[in-house]
């Protein structure tokens, strides 16, 4: 825009008898002048002007093959993200069926373990036992504090990937050992990224062997959204190694490990063996 | 993500890509990086649905987003110059860095990974979209974007050695 006036929208008539280079160079001026404030109604009416003088096929897609692109190219996540959605939280309600009793028994006592664990490794962090968060039921598992976690830490741009999970926890200056270093036969980084927000770091580390994938996330424990983890309670194990339990859950054909160290909420998830995870999980280490 | 925020970046995608796509490819001036660009906006604003769709005006979060990607493209473009220029400076061979058809393998027979390496002067100098490289090594966006960085770092180290 050639100044930052705001035209009103009867102006934008004006831009009709424009050539398609003169509209074109209008929106690279805007670009250009960084410092100032985009007239967005004239963004849109610039840029949609170009876009209704492109002829029928003259683009290599239109808007609908690019979203199907990105869908498969650029953001493959997104489905699965969209499927993550948790459950609505249900009011007290008596469920028909259920787990048999054994696995409630292991249940109530992955509770109170889990309870007893963190109460042990909260104290040692400063975090108050009562302040812990732990729900169960038939298909969640919550786990966390509800604490005064800190999770200030540096902006990184989540559009970036990183060259290995050491790498993205060394750039959010985190020291706590998290990451496995062994991992199943055939199973090699795809991508490492950080995505954050004004409110959790995350790191999300994907490893793939053929089409199977195992996926670390890692992100700050935040007090308003403990870890909630849809779950088919056919099975559950703890694990405990270097003083950190890790909940080692069936989740339909996955099997995940959900831990929380420190600050820190952290899963993997893939088509692995018990032993195999556990393998994984003794490769993390501890300080 | 919730599933009306999906639908809702969804219906947004279709409605301003043809809008977006001609504010970048006005200041790229190449038609897959101006479509790459667009895609790394909708990343960032699957990554941040809530503050996309709580907007006042999503149409400006967009576009403001578009902007920032803008910048970090071509910085990030320059910087891949940048860095090549030093090393082809500091291992100069008697051929011009612009030329379409340089022969890496016999040049640059010293660089460990040729092929990282070639993904970076496509991307650099070339204009090459991160797609475009990947669907021709048959490889994902994301594994093409980590290789480029992975050359970026061992010719930054070189550099500095």
């Amino acid at each position: 825009m050639p100044n930052s006036r705001k035209l009103s929208k009867e102006d934008y008539s004006k831009f009709d008898f424009m050539t398609t280079e003169e509209l074109q160079q209008i929106l690279h001026d805007d670009f250009e002048k960084a410092d100032e404030e985009s007239d967005i109604d004239m963004i849109l009416y610039v840029s949609g002007l170009l876009a209704a003088r492109r002829k029928p096929g003259e683009l290599e897609k239109t808007a609908a093959e690019s979203w199907e692109s990105f869908k498969k190219n650029y953001y493959p996540e997104f489905d699965q993200a969209v499927n993550d959605e948790p459950p609505e939280e249900v009011p007290h309600k008596k469920r028909k069926g259920g787990m048999p009793w054994w696995t409630r028994a292991v249940a109530a006592a992955a509770m109170f373990a889990l309870i007893m664990g963190s109460a042990i490794t909260a104290k040692a962090f400063g975090f108050d036992l009562w302040d812990i968060i732990v729900k169960w039921t038939q298909e969640t598992f919550h786990i966390g504090y509800y604490g005064d976690a800190n999770v200030s830490g540096p902006q990184q741009d989540d559009t970036i990937p990183y060259l290995g999970l050491r790498e993205a926890l060394d750039a959010l200056n985190i020291t706590v050992p998290l990451a496995p270093t062994w991992l199943p036969d055939g199973f090699a980084e795809d991508d490492i990224r950080i995505q954050e927000d004004p409110n959790q770091r995350r790191i999300i580390a994907s490893y793939r062997c053929e089409n199977s994938s195992i996926v670390i996330r890692i992100a700050d424990h935040t007090s308003d959204n403990p870890l909630q983890i849809e779950q088919s309670g056919e099975e559950m194990e703890i694990y405990s190694a270097h003083g950190v339990d890790y909940y080692i859950l069936s989740n339909y054909e996955q099997l995940r490990i959900v831990w929380i160290n420190q600050n820190y909420e952290c899963s993997i998830i893939g088509p692995i063996s018990i032993s195999d995870a556990k393998k994984m999980i003794d490769s993390i280490g501890g300080t | 993500m919730e599933q009306r925020y999906s639908k809702e970046i969804e219906r947004l995608y279709l409605k301003m890509y043809p809008m977006l796509f001609e504010y970048a490819r006005s200041s790229l001036a190449n038609d897959a990086l101006a479509e790459e660009a667009v895609q790394d906006t909708f990343i960032i604003a699957c990554q941040k649905a809530e503050d996309l769709c709580s907007s006042k005006r999503p149409e400006g979060w967009l576009v403001n987003t578009l902007k920032n990607v803008l910048s970090n493209t071509i910085r990030m473009q320059n910087t891949a110059k940048r860095i090549l220029t030093q090393y082809f400076a500091a291992n100069a061979k008697d051929i011009s860095i612009t030329t379409d058809k340089l022969d890496f393998e016999l040049l640059y027979d010293d660089i460990a990974d040729l092929e990282e390496f070639k993904l970076l002067k496509e991307m650099a100098l070339d204009g090459r979209s991160y797609l475009e490289m990947a669907a021709n090594r048959g490889i994902s966006v994301a594994t093409c974007r980590k290789r480029v960085q992975r050359a970026k770092e061992t010719l930054r180290k070189k550099i500095e050695a």
